[in-house]
């Protein structure tokens, strides 16, 4: 029996061991494949990319890209910055009840005109737009109406927080946000790089100089009946334009006329004959190629007969004068005597290298030409000599002015914070503005000696309503008829003077020139330079030099004062 | 001993079943959290930038100097009031006055009152005429107190002196 058993169980037993060897093979494959599932779930979960698996979310940043990037004063205070401004639109089949839609649209945009809201929301139109630039608080309250037909398509403006302050040099977007003129013009490729959002652009203009340049100005033009006005303020080492303004001026938030008369930047536009001030560059070429020196004296006694011209003077002494007397009381035939001894080739070789036969050199757009002589002979020469005849815009002249007082270095002027150490970062080089090669266009002692000059001019010359106490104040005023039809009027002048201050240490140009002034009972019915120009930088730089930290220094004589033969009285 | 081998698969996928799942709930868990944080700081930078457009319109030179000029004693500094070197500076002995002993600068400054600051933008006609309403406890006031209060136009200069009448 056991052994039957045995048998069986010998028979059974190979029957379970087939089927054993045979479920072998399932429990494998089981295994096989569950071991596969657990692998790949591992790699899944370990080794792949997540962001890959995780589709519900969206790429993240945290840094804003706008459409355009900021910019700056040089010290950060925000010029333009492109804000947030939803454009409303709708889709009128969405729309169920057009009427009452318009009237809460209408409460909420109280501007708009309910019928033409009403019109848009009935159209067949599949889109139309009703406002652009929504403010954040009209964002919200059309949310709030919660209408799935009224939509609100993502949008970016340009907010230019100081309004008229600065609008020449920075500029205007169009409606697209397209640049049209200034530095947003200029710098379009850095301006319009939204990979560059938050790189804004520091300028080299000084708000609170910005400021206190365009009030004086507007004073001035107030009080003189000036059709017009520009003023700069420059810093002579670097060539950065810390205030440049022309007034008229307008808003670049509003809508903006690009042909009207607010438009025109004055300082680079419009190319002036700009008078006296042109002598500074006469008595500088004549003292540097050394044909002139300080003592020589040139007779001033009776006008001068060139040809058919006759040149006057002013502030006529009518007696023989030396340089610096030529230059203090601004004698167009003392200079006119003095570019005949230097001559003609070199008057233009020096006037070349003083930058004044090509355009002005900055960051903006429009720069003008200057108008030169067309026939360059002796008498043009002269009128040269004292400013007439050749036309150029006060850019050229600030920038001149600069190189003659700097140490005889022309430095380009421009718009762009220069910061030595960003720019030696990224240059990797030890530079300072002292090594950088400028041109050396007049010797540094003959610079010396136009400081010298620019002094006498305000301490005993036609430029004494600039004097400032606690500061030494030199410059040159100007007087220029203006050309109306092709004829030079004897009403209408462009006067201008261009200071430098302080004289022991240049630091600041500050030029101020008014288009048209008239004369006033205080000033005696004149509108010269003297009375109308001088007293704006005279007033500019009392306010900027406490504010750009330039300290006063103790009154000193001139030092060529001795030469200078005053008037009784004076 | 197959049993043992099954059990043991078994436990294995089991727990790295649960180990996988909880990784990733752990993983988007943060993952929302930094979505959330970064949505927070995108929002804020976005904020502040309106802000700093907003501080740049509200501290136009212009309107800074009307307030100034209206609220504070203070008047822009003047080339004498700076010293180049510590040896120009009066000592507090030098500054106080013969007469009374008292100090011979007096720091004094203006109340707050309702005095309308127009922004550029403001549209004229809504000028509102408005008398000065807060009490003057200084003496020296009082002679401002009735005075009709003109907003200044763009073509007014702001005097250096303030608080004396004309």
């Amino acid at each position: 029996m056991r052994s039957a058993d045995l048998h069986i169980e010998g028979v059974k037993h190979e029957a379970i061991e087939v089927a054993r060897n045979r479920l072998m093979v399932p429990a494998f494959l089981f295994v096989l494949g569950f071991g596969i599932l657990v692998v790949r779930l591992v790699s899944i979960g370990i080794f792949e990319d997540i962001s890959d698996q995780v589709t519900y979310s969206q790429p993240v940043t945290t840094e804003i890209m706008q459409e355009r990037v900021d910019i700056l004063d040089r010290n950060g205070v925000v010029l333009a910055t492109n804000l947030s401004a939803p454009s409303l639109a709708v889709r009128p089949r969405l729309i169920t009840e057009p009427e009452e839609t318009a009237d809460r649209i209408v409460a909420v945009l109280p501007d708009l005109n309910r019928t033409r809201v009403l019109n848009k929301l009935k159209s067949s139109h599949h889109f139309l737009y009703i406002k652009r630039n929504l403010t954040p608080k009209q964002v919200w309250h059309i949310n709030a109406l919660g209408y799935p037909g009224l939509i609100l398509e993502q949008a970016e403006k340009r907010i230019y927080p100081q309004g008229n302050l600065a609008s020449h040099v920075l500029g205007y977007v169009d409606v697209e946000n397209k640049p049209q003129a200034g530095v947003e013009k200029f710098f379009n490729d850095h301006l319009s790089n939204t990979v560059r959002s938050n790189e804004p652009l520091y300028l080299s203009l000084d708000i609170r100089v910005q400021h206190i340049v365009r009030q004086e100005l507007a004073f001035a033009m107030n009080k003189f009946s000036a059709i017009g006005g520009a003023g700069m303020v420059m810093d002579i080492n670097t060539g950065e334009v810390l205030a440049m303004t022309s007034l008229p001026d307008f808003d670049g938030n509003g809508s903006v006329q690009p042909a009207s008369s607010e438009m025109k930047n004055r300082n680079i536009l419009e190319p002036y004959e700009m008078g006296s001030g042109f002598k500074v560059f006469t008595i500088a070429m004549a003292l540097d190629s050394g044909t002139v020196t300080l003592n020589d004296a040139f007779d001033a006694t009776e006008p001068l007969k060139v040809g058919r011209r006759t040149i006057n003077d002013d502030h006529a002494k009518e007696r023989i004068l030396n340089v610096p007397e030529i230059f203090t009381f601004s004698s167009n035939i003392g200079s006119s005597l003095i570019i005949r001894e230097v001559g003609v080739e070199r008057q233009k070789n020096y006037l070349q290298k003083f930058g004044l036969f090509e355009k002005p050199v900055v960051e903006l757009t429009g720069l003008s030409r200057p108008i030169l002589p067309a026939h360059w002979g002796e008498i043009q020469s002269m009128t040269v000599s004292y400013g007439h005849g050749i036309a150029v815009t006060p850019l050229h002249l600030v920038a001149g002015i600069s190189a003659m007082i700097n140490g005889g270095r022309l430095i380009p002027a421009t718009l762009i914070r220069k910061d030595t150490a960003v720019e030696n970062a990224s240059l990797d080089l030890p530079k300072s503005f002292e090594d950088e090669y400028y041109p050396q266009v007049i010797s540094p002692e003959t610079s010396q000696k136009m400081r010298h000059l620019m002094r006498l001019a305000v301490e005993y010359g036609s430029g004494g309503r600039a004097r400032v106490k606690g500061y030494l104040v030199g410059g040159k005023t100007g007087t220029a008829e203006k050309v109306v039809n092709g004829k030079y009027s004897r009403q209408d002048k462009i006067t201008s003077f261009v200071g430098a201050f302080p004289m022991d240490n240049p630091k600041y140009v500050v030029f101020a020139m008014l288009d048209e002034p008239k004369g006033i009972e205080e000033t005696f019915y004149k509108a010269t330079g003297g009375w109308v120009a001088a007293p704006v930088v005279g007033e500019i730089i009392k306010r900027i030099g406490p504010l750009l930290g330039v300290l006063p220094r103790e009154y000193i004589e001139t030092k060529y004062h001795n030469l200078i033969l005053v008037d009784a009285g004076k | 001993m197959i049993k043992v081998v099954v059990s043991f698969f078994v436990l294995m996928v089991v727990i790295s079943a649960g180990t996988v799942y909880s990784l990733k709930e752990t993983t988007e868990r943060l993952e929302a959290r930094k979505h959330q944080l970064s949505a927070q700081i995108l929002k804020d930078r976005v904020a502040i930038k309106v802000l700093r457009a907003e501080m740049a319109y509200l501290s136009q030179p212009e309107r800074l100097q009307k307030l100034s000029a209206r609220f504070l004693a203070l008047t822009p500094a003047h080339s004498t009031q700076m010293a180049g070197a510590i040896n120009a500076i009066a000592t507090r002995e030098e500054a106080i006055g013969e007469e009374d002993g008292q100090s011979r600068y007096k720091l004094v400054s203006f109340p707050v009152d309702e005095f309308p600051v127009l922004l550029p933008q403001n549209k004229p006609q809504n000028k509102p005429q408005i008398r000065t309403q807060v009490s003057f406890q200084n003496k020296k006031m009082n002679k401002i107190k009735d005075k009709k209060v003109k907003p200044a136009s763009f073509y007014d200069r702001i005097s250096l002196t303030i608080g004396d009448d004309e």
